[in-house]
């Protein structure tokens, strides 16, 4: 007799009755940028950047290569929502439903039990931002974007969208016209957050955009650990998700960035993440990719320092109707430095898991060793598993492997399984659990919950 | 008639959108060059022939991002491939095409490295070879293809029938520009051991797309060696499309200087319990740059099906670049598909010890290189003799240094 998998799909996928302080216009254009920027009261070289974001948006042509995006018309998403609500530092004094919503997903809970603080987002605008005292006399910033450009302008004019100029590619520049909210964190020298900062991304009003905008400076020798998740219900129009992430690890510093990305089945998820790492610095990438219709997302390292290292963990989940096109990129640019990629994919329900890496050895990266893993999953016959990793290597005294392999769950497996009492789709969620147990162990404990109740939950689904 | 595409990126609703490569102007020939080449030519070729030209003139050269084709021209007068031919008389000039024939070459049409090159070895080719073995026969003597002239563009079809079996070994030396396209039947039962030995000039452009259809139960086994040129692009695509058919791609390549090679191995299984093995081995060394993608598609239905792909490169310089792109591309989950590549320079370790019995440096450095080269070497000498891995084995020690 199959038993139900203990999931609640409604955690995520409803939607909420919001009050609206301000909504743009859908489309990109210098009249909503301009507006954007005075409802925001933004210093004037910020709304430089956004024109001259704008001015690139229009001269770069769309990536030519990755998902199909014809779908995706700009003209259609509305860029920027403000809701009716303050930025708070006390959840009590967030607006009833908003805080609902939040509570639902379980954040302020997963705040009480194991964060140094936390930012949540609700559609354009970070509602509440709240970071430990103690960790705040320690000199430690935590904030939304739009407070750090006016408070501390110096240290966003240097570092905001540098690593990711608007130039890189026709997505950023339009994150660098639109953004909005996000987080801005600077860990001073030798200071370790000993529990992780978490950032929450809720969209929830149909066929907007979201362009949050996340600033990681973690000064020499410090460590910090940042969590971002994000969800939004399903309409059946197109919500576009543009955000960037900038990490600048410096020397002999230690961060890491875990994600778990649900965003709805009606998303086009095109963000960018890079980080850059001075000597003898670490940065790991954990990353989880459920949601969205489309994505394409490869997060990337910049080893600058003698003695870097890079770890990039990441699963993805391409069920029904979706497909993720999804990988690493890790530079290696100076002597000494190392890197492993461990990439994790499961298809099931006629999904479609892309792998597109770069693995980059520079002439300067003289005994560097690198080395990628890339297993895929497929758990059914009408799914689709690719994996096209380049590896560039261009020097003599490096050390670089690869290896990738794409199989299917056995039957003698889930036959074992269903013996022991389990449905196939318990068997088969349990035996995927297995294959995602590196990433998921890296997890705090709610957020590996979390990926196991989502894994569930899609399985359930794929299986009927 | 459809062509078979070097990658289709579709999957139920979805598509990945195909880079369109950069495309460079280069001085074409004439409509009297083409007219040129098709003199004294069948009327079955001369169809073919006018059909790839008129899709030829709609394309322009591409730039290709990893190999650079800058320095890339056609050769004048529009020149034709002399082939010197021993071993069994099982040919004809493909001048002589027939209906049967210009009706099978075209339900081999293919994609290449890119469809101009393809269009244009068939566009112009005009003393290329038809190759036809007998059923049921096994030819023990090699049939040797080889080509000296300046410049080389050809088009050939092979058809090894129903449980025949062949070696055929395709030598080139020497031509600044080589367009050749070869397509490749083999019918059930049959088997054909391919050596393919590329031992261009280094001023050379030398482009060979090749596809291969096996059908049920055939076996393929294929060896390319590849040894520079100012470009060198081998490609070839070997679809398994009957049950049980098995092949195995076993490329060796070493540039030197600034030479570039840029290769594609693409192995389609395309029916159930098929096998495609791709294991290329290389070194780099000078200014040279290798690419090598060895890509396995394992094709919707292909069940209990199995595909593998492995590179490795030994980088002897430090101005020497590999690019390895390993693709795997699934669409059944019957299967085991895997791939991996490395790339590194030789350990120290290994060089100290083999000093420590008395080698010099080179020496210990030839001595590993070469080592790594053998295994296959050996092979192509018990399949072809030993005439072409001795040449080859002098080629690659020069080319240590």
């Amino acid at each position: 007799m199959r038993k139900n998998i203990n999931v609640d799909e409604s955690k995520f996928n409803f939607k909420s009755n919001t009050d609206y302080a301000f909504k743009s216009s859908p489309g990109l254009n210098e009249k909503i940028i301009r507006e954007i920027s005075e409802y925001k009261s933004e210093p004037s070289w910020m709304l430089e950047k956004r024109l001259e974001a704008l001015r690139a948006f229009h001269n770069i042509p769309e990536p030519n290569f990755g998902v199909d995006r014809s779908q995706l018309n700009i003209n259609e998403i509305i860029p920027y929502i403000r809701p009716n609500a303050a930025k708070e530092a006390s959840w009590d004094e967030v607006p009833e439903e908003i805080k609902n919503t939040f509570e639902r997903l379980g954040i302020p809970e997963a705040e009480r039990k194991s964060l140094a603080g936390v930012g949540a987002q609700y559609d354009s605008e970070v509602v509440y931002q709240h970071i430990r005292e103690d960790l705040e006399k320690l000199g430690v910033i935590f904030l939304d974007m739009e407070t750090a450009v006016k408070k501390y302008p110096e240290l966003v004019k240097k570092y905001f969208m540098r690593l990711v100029p608007a130039s890189d590619h026709k997505y950023a520049a339009l994150h660098g016209a639109i953004w909005s909210g996000g987080s801005f964190v600077y860990v001073p020298e030798n200071i370790r957050v000993p529990l992780p900062l978490q950032a929450y991304f809720r969209m929830n009003l149909a066929g907007m955009g979201q362009f949050e905008h996340t600033l990681i400076i973690a000064d020499k020798g410090s460590e910090l650990h940042f969590i971002e998740g994000c969800s939004a219900p399903r309409y059946n129009v197109h919500n576009l998700h543009a955000g960037m992430v900038e990490i600048y690890v410096m020397e002999g510093a230690k961060v890491r960035y875990s994600t778990i990305q649900n965003w709805s089945k009606n998303t086009f998820n095109l963000n960018t993440k890079r980080a850059i790492v001075e000597a003898e610095g670490t940065m790991e990438w954990v990353s989880g990719s459920l949601g969205s219709m489309k994505t394409m997302l490869y997060p990337a390292t910049i080893l600058n320092g003698r003695g870097a290292k890079a770890n990039h963990l990441a699963v993805t989940y391409a069920g029904a109707g979706q497909m993720m096109d999804t990988g690493s990129k890790v530079i290696h640019l100076a002597p000494g430095t190392s890197s492993t990629v461990d990439a994790r994919s499961i298809s099931v329900g006629g999904g479609w898991a892309f792998y597109r890496g770069l693995l980059y050895i520079s002439e300067k990266a003289k005994n560097s060793k690198a080395s990628v893993e890339c297993s895929a999953l497929m758990l059914d016959n009408f799914s689709k598993s690719d994996t096209v990793p380049i590896i560039d290597v261009r020097t003599n005294q490096s050390d670089i492997g690869h290896e990738a392999r794409i199989g299917r769950i056995s039957e003698d497996q889930i036959y074992y399984l269903m013996t022991r009492g389990l449905t196939e789709a318990e068997a088969k969620a349990m035996i995927v659990r297995g294959f995602m147990e590196p990433i998921s162990r890296e997890l705090p404990i709610e957020y590996a919950v979390e990926l196991n109740r989502l894994i569930n939950l899609e399985i359930e689904k794929s299986i009927g | 008639m459809s062509i078979e595409r070097t990658l289709n990126l579709i999957h139920n609703e979805f598509e990945m959108i195909e880079p369109m490569p950069e495309v460079l102007d280069i001085e074409e020939y004439t409509e009297e060059d083409f007219l040129e080449t098709c003199a004294g030519c069948s009327e079955s070729l001369i169809a073919f022939k006018r059909r790839a030209y008129d899709e030829y003139r709609t394309l322009k050269f591409p730039a290709w991002k990893r190999a650079s084709l800058d320095s890339f021209s056609l050769k004048r007068p529009v020149p034709g491939v002399e082939y010197e031919l021993t071993g069994p008389e099982i040919y004809k000039s493909i001048s002589e095409m027939d209906q049967s024939e210009e009706s099978l070459i075209r339900k081999l049409d293919f994609q290449g490295s890119d469809r101009k090159f393809t269009l244009l070895a068939d566009s112009f080719s005009k003393t290329g070879i038809i190759v036809r073995t007998k059923e049921n026969t096994y030819y023990g003597e090699t049939l040797f293809c080889k080509t000296s002239s300046e410049s080389a563009i050809a088009s050939n079809l092979i058809v090894i029938e129903e449980n025949s079996k062949l070696d055929i070994i395709f030598y080139s030396r020497g031509s600044d520009l080589s367009v050749i396209t070869n397509r490749f039947l083999i019918k059930k039962g049959a088997q054909l051991n391919v050596l393919f030995v590329n031992l261009s000039s280094a001023k050379s452009h030398s482009i060979f797309n090749n596809y291969y259809v096996l059908g049920e139960k055939a076996n393929l086994r294929l060896y390319d060696i590849n040894l520079g040129g100012t470009v060198l692009a081998p490609y070839h695509l070997i679809k398994t499309a009957g049950r049980g058919a098995s092949a195995r791609i076993k490329p060796i390549f070493f540039p030197t200087n600034n030479e570039k090679i840029d290769m594609l191995y693409l192995g389609r299984v395309d029916a159930p319990e098929s096998t495609t093995e791709i294991e290329g081995i290389g070194a780099v060394s000078g200014n040279s740059k290798a690419v090598f993608r060895g890509f396995v598609d394992i094709k919707k239905g292909a069940k209990n099906s199995s595909g593998t792909e492995h590179s490795s490169t030994i980088i002897l310089s430090d101005k020497a670049t590999v690019q390895a792109i390993p693709g795997l591309f699934v669409d059944e989950n019957e299967v085991n598909a895997s791939h991996a590549a490395s790339a590194g320079t030789i350990e120290n370790d290994k060089i100290y010890y083999l000093m420590t019995r008395g080698l010099t440096m080179n020496e210990a450095l030839k001595l590993i290189v070469n080592g790594a080269f053998e295994p296959v070497l050996q092979e192509i000498e018990e399949i072809f003799g030993n005439e072409i891995p001795g040449g080859v084995r002098d080629v690659l020690s020069k080319r240590i240094g």
